[in-house]
């Protein structure tokens, strides 16, 4: 056993079957041989072939049959081709051409792109047309010879079809994990939509999930997870061994639960959110939220003091938004827009937890009022502007550029009484700076300070 | 208001000695001076702040000062908009930069004055920021000169002035 298992590793990663302990004897030996990006790539019987996006693109068995796939850009399957080996040749036996609504197959087509097979989809498990990658939501199978129509279990598995006059045309039963334990009917090969509401490939044996394989016989998927352990530790497990309770729409996430849809990575999102957050607070020199809280007071509209900096807050509530945002392209790129907007919502549900310290959950309270102006002395009071002045309303992000570039200028260093002390002629030389920089102002950001100003008073 | 906030130019040694970078908070209908230290150094922008430090003299004392202006990746802008004010015996110096209205008034000469020593035992200043900020140390480390080299014209100053991004 030993020189094999060293084969085996040479050649990749090997799992023996028949070295597990005696009670499992009882299954078929198996020797699964992995390769390159660790794909299944050979079990003693069938041979498995990945691109260079570790997508199955060949299934075969030598002499006898071989299927081959085809995707596009989106990591959609959308060609099946099928063969088998006569006369020392391949013959090609069938070819369907997939039409799709996003990840969904929603028609089958020849290669003179007849339609074959029409499928109609309703709300699958999210109760959205396409959140649950389309589990449970076949409705209706048509072809030349008319309509048959879909029953599944609360997971999603099709366990029959019915046709116009309510007869069952095919029947399936699977186990726990997919492996099929009977089919009965007509229809029943006619139909390739079984477990999970996924397309079964008969010859091969395994369901093509939108962006992996699952093998039903080894209860697991072909190759590793494309998102990594983000997924879950076994990257080849599937939905957590616990197919009763999950499903996995997109070959994805195995802890992807549909009877509680916000805990799609919501655990992840959130560690997102709060690590946002504090690389937030960092930047700004914060060393966490208590200091935070400290160190940013303001004035409600009753002019008391009370917690939290709108730039700050701001600031803090943008970097976390971009995080989730972050974590929800990863989503996009890799799954659907349904999907997304459930992750969307545990984003936002990570964002609240993130804020639960206190100073968060006021961080989210005052942005909701970030439209709330802050109030600008058209004529600064520090420049000679009158005491009592009507407030101009500015985006503080403007606010605080403009006392930035004024400072430039006119610093606030020397404090008010310099500049109210000096003699006429110097006082006109400030106001003729004043002047000039917010109209530069004006210009460049579109604002009316130099009006505001004038109305106060300004006599340039 | 909070004993944490003051008007920038009430701020003392003391307070810069504690919290060596204070910001400006903008609020104006409290005061527009008002400023409120930072409590983390080093700090990654000193927009809107001014920072306590030491600076050294061309005769090598060393003198407590403040200094605003600085941008920390822009020595460009930082060289023509830097203050400095000095502190010394309780009273503060703000000078003048060559394109302040009272460059003659309130000059290199007069902070000499102010020091009492001669004007070539004071320029030039140098500075380093390093300590209490991350940035371009070309704009972090400097030196004033008491006739800068190279002078900007007012609309190049106006220009310079106003913010090209407030994001």
């Amino acid at each position: 056993m030993i020189w094999r298992a060293i084969i085996f590793w040479l050649l990749g990663v090997s799992l023996a079957f028949a070295d597990f302990p005696r009670h499992f004897k009882a299954l078929a030996t198996i020797h699964v041989q992995y390769y390159g990006n660790r794909n299944l790539i050979n079990d003693g019987t069938r041979s498995f072939y990945f691109d260079a996006e570790n997508q199955l693109t060949n299934v075969s068995v030598v002499g006898q049959w071989q299927v081959s796939f085809v995707y596009d850009g989106l990591n959609r399957r959308r060609i099946t081709q099928e063969f088998t080996w006569q006369s020392g040749g391949w013959l090609k036996t069938n070819e369907i051409h997939y039409l799709c609504d996003g990840p969904l197959v929603i028609q089958e087509r020849d290669t003179n792109n007849n339609p074959q097979v029409t499928y109609t989809r309703g709300l699958d498990l999210s109760l959205t047309l396409q959140g649950a990658g389309g589990i449970g939501g076949l409705l209706g199978r048509t072809d030349s010879n008319g309509s048959t129509f879909y029953h599944a279990d609360g997971n999603g598995n099709i366990t029959a079809l019915l046709d116009g006059y309510q007869n069952i045309v095919a029947r399936y039963r699977y186990d726990a994990f997919g492996k099929l334990l009977g089919e009965w009917g007509t229809n029943a090969d006619l139909n390739h939509y079984r477990f999970s509401s996924m397309e079964f490939f008969s010859n091969p044996g395994i369901s093509g999930y939108p962006r992996r394989f699952y093998e039903p016989n080894f209860q697991r998927w072909l190759n590793r997870d494309p998102i990594g352990e983000t997924g879950g530790i076994n990257l080849y497990g599937s939905v957590g061994n616990n197919p009763v309770n999950f499903v996995d729409p997109y070959g994805l996430d195995p802890w992807y639960s549909w009877l509680n849809p916000f805990s799609y990575s919501s655990g992840y999102a959130r560690s997102q959110g709060v690590q946002a957050l504090n690389a937030q607070l960092a930047a700004n020199d914060y060393s966490g939220v208590g200091d935070f809280q400290q160190a940013n007071p303001t004035w409600n509209g009753n002019g008391n003091l009370t917690a939290g900096n709108m730039q700050a807050v701001q600031a803090s509530a943008n970097l976390a938004a971009d995080a989730a945002n972050g974590y929800l392209n990863t989503m996009q790129a890799i799954v659907p827009a349904g999907v997304v907007s459930k992750a969307e919502q545990a984003a936002a549900q990570a964002i609240a937890d993130a804020n639960q310290g206190g100073l968060l959950s006021k961080l989210l309270s005052k942005c909701k009022s970030n439209k709330t102006p802050h109030f600008h002395h058209p004529w600064p009071k520090y420049l000679g502007g009158n005491p009592e002045q009507i407030l101009e309303p500015l985006p503080k992000a403007l606010h605080d550029a403009y006392h930035a570039g004024l400072d430039q200028i006119l610093p606030r260093q020397p404090g008010a009484d310099f500049y109210s002390d000096l003699p006429p002629d110097a006082q006109a030389q400030v106001l003729q700076a004043l002047n000039t920089y917010t109209q530069a102002f004006d210009a460049q950001y579109g604002t009316q300070l130099y009006n505001a100003m004038v109305r106060e008073g300004f006599p340039y | 208001m909070s004993s944490q906030f003051k008007d920038v130019d009430d701020l003392t040694e003391a307070d810069l000695n504690k919290f060596p970078v204070w910001e400006f908070l903008n609020q104006d209908q409290k005061s527009e001076l008002a400023v409120r230290p930072v409590k983390t150094t080093p700090v990654k922008n000193l927009d809107g702040r001014v920072v306590g430090t030491q600076v050294r003299l061309a005769n090598g004392g060393n003198v407590p000062a403040l200094i605003g202006n600085v941008a920390v990746n822009d020595p460009h802008s930082t060289k023509h908009f830097l203050t400095i004010s000095i502190f010394r015996s309780g009273k503060r110096f703000t000078m003048a930069r060559y394109h302040d209205f009272d460059w003659n008034r309130r000059g290199p000469q007069a902070l000499a004055d102010f020091l009492e020593m001669g004007i070539e035992d004071v320029f030039p200043i140098s500075y380093d920021l390093r300590p209490l900020c991350v940035g371009d140390p070309a704009a972090l480390v400097g030196t004033i000169e008491a006739e800068p080299t190279d002078k900007l014209t007012r609309a190049q100053i106006i220009a310079l002035a106003v913010p090209k991004n407030h994001s």
